[in-house]
């Protein structure tokens, strides 16, 4: 911001005689090139003459800042550049009408190109520098430059804002939810301690896989439940954990727990259950909305998950394995062989035909988490006519956008009962 | 305003460096604790439900 002032001294010099004496360049100039009083008187008096001055011109780059300072101090000795700043000359030598206006050290940096910019320590212990003020330029002076100022402060400031928030939305939130979270999570993990232990798992003896640990976890067919003989036995409340969600294809961590309701607060670092939808294993439709970029992130990377991949969610006493249902250009000649994840997943039809793994669309499309999907009926009657046990997860789409809503559908395959010890095999799917 | 500032500040210029970068971080603290969380809400991306 200093750089221009001496600039625009320049441009607002008045012609002639009326020159004020306190011109930057030319002043420090002469006294260094000449070292003679009459020179520098000379110099003081006409400094319009300065610019025309071909030694100035010249020699200026090549000046020594000794010689300088030196001069500097016999033209002060003789009267000529009191040991004020330059303004004090024009008080003596001038009726200029321009408010005093001190030259400070900074200006002379900014206004020669960096010629003499090693002298300025130099020069520094001449109190002609030392002494001057900061210069004040109020809104009265030069109201437009002011405007300017100000304007170019304001919109940077605003610029420096915007990114701030696009670092808190990306990475802060992510921050604040995790904790929420994990509050969630021990929370909800107390409830399920406190409510029963978990029955021993059933001793056996045709464990295959990981028979090396002292309690072999029990094999998974001994689990296996029918979901219909299941019923809920743990109550929710809007805000609190009732489930762990685990996504094996997004990752072996891919863990978050699942509360009640879909509120602003509900949904800060947690997938939550739309509250009028069915719980997990039921006939019906077990739905969740979870944020895709912030607070939390939990469905970022839902738009990556292939058909048949497991959706797997604990609840109290159960493990329910839903897989991602064929997606749109898939239902058509639908042939999964060679993937044994896609053994018990088909196209839907009926009155499911049309729900598939995948579906862009718009926010208000709340038939995706009723019962049967794209069927308008809610209510009692809408879950009695219900024929399958769905999961639905909705988060916004596109990514950093919420104009529209990418919807995954999938169908419950699987489910066992909880048992200590015992993880669903679809855990260790990669 | 950020010359005005600078120039009410007391001290050396290592010591304004230092009171600036203390108010740099305390403005970002109020606008991740308190104004954003305030405005997030009113902005375009943060709603994942249907309905």
């Amino acid at each position: 911001m200093n750089a221009d002032q001496p600039d625009r001294r320049l441009s607002r010099r008045p012609a002639g005689d009326d020159m004020p004496p306190y011109a930057p360049r030319p002043r420090i100039a002469q006294p260094q090139n000449t070292a003679e009083p009459a020179a520098a008187r000379q110099a003081s008096a006409v400094f319009d003459e300065s610019s025309t001055d071909d030694r100035a011109g010249v020699v200026r780059p090549d000046h020594d800042a000794a010689e300088e300072a030196a001069a500097f101090a016999e033209a002060q000795e003789q009267g000529i550049i009191t040991d004020r700043a330059w303004s004090g000359v024009a008080d003596e030598e001038s009726t200029a009408h321009i408010p005093t206006v001190h030259l400070p050290a900074g200006i002379s940096d900014g206004a020669d190109d960096g010629a003499d910019d090693g002298a300025d320590g130099e020069v520094a212990p001449i109190p002609l520098e030392s002494a001057a003020p900061a210069p004040r330029r109020g809104f009265r002076q030069d109201p437009i430059r002011m405007l300017a100022l100000g304007l170019g402060q304001t919109l940077i400031t605003l610029g420096v804002i915007t990114l701030l928030f696009v670092v808190y939305e990306v990475y802060v939130t992510d921050l604040f939810g995790h904790q929420k979270q994990v509050a969630a999570k021990s929370a909800m993990e107390e409830r399920w301690s406190a409510a029963q232990p978990l029955p021993p798992a059933p001793s056996s003896g045709v464990d295959s896989s990981t028979s090396s640990a002292p309690p072999p976890p029990p094999a998974g067919a001994q689990q296996v439940t029918d979901p219909a003989q299941r019923t809920r036995q743990y109550q929710t409340a809007i805000g609190q954990g009732f489930a762990n969600i685990y996504i094996p294809a997004l990752g072996a961590d891919y863990s978050y727990t699942v509360v009640e309701g879909t509120t602003v607060d509900d949904l800060y670092g947690n997938p939550g259950h739309y509250d009028n939808s069915q719980y997990p294993g039921e006939l019906g439709n077990f739905a969740l909305a979870g944020h895709r970029v912030s607070k939390g992130s939990p469905f970022n990377a839902l738009g990556t998950l292939n058909s048949c991949d497991a959706i797997v969610i604990e609840t109290q006493d159960d493990w329910f394995v839903y897989r991602v249902l064929p997606m749109a250009e898939e239902v058509a000649g639908w042939n999964p062989a060679g993937n044994p994840n896609c053994v018990d997943v088909k196209p839907l039809d009926g009155q499911y035909a049309g729900v598939v793994g995948r579906e862009i669309t718009s926010p208000s499309d709340y038939a995706q988490v009723l019962p049967i999907p794209q069927v308008n009926a809610a209510g009692a009657g809408a879950v009695a006519a219900a024929t399958q046990r769905i999961i639905t997860l909705t988060t916004c789409h596109p990514q950093f956008s919420d104009a529209q809503r990418m919807i995954i559908h999938g169908v419950l395959v699987k489910s066992y009962a909880k048992a200590a010890g015992f993880l669903p095999v679809e855990l260790s799917e990669g | 305003m950020y010359t005005w500032i600078w120039r009410h500040l007391p001290g050396p210029t290592a010591a304004k460096c230092a009171q600036t970068l203390l108010l740099f971080l305390i403005v970002v603290a109020l606008l991740f604790f308190v104004v954003f969380p305030w405005a997030e809400p009113y902005l375009p991306f943060d709603k994942v439900q249907v309905g």
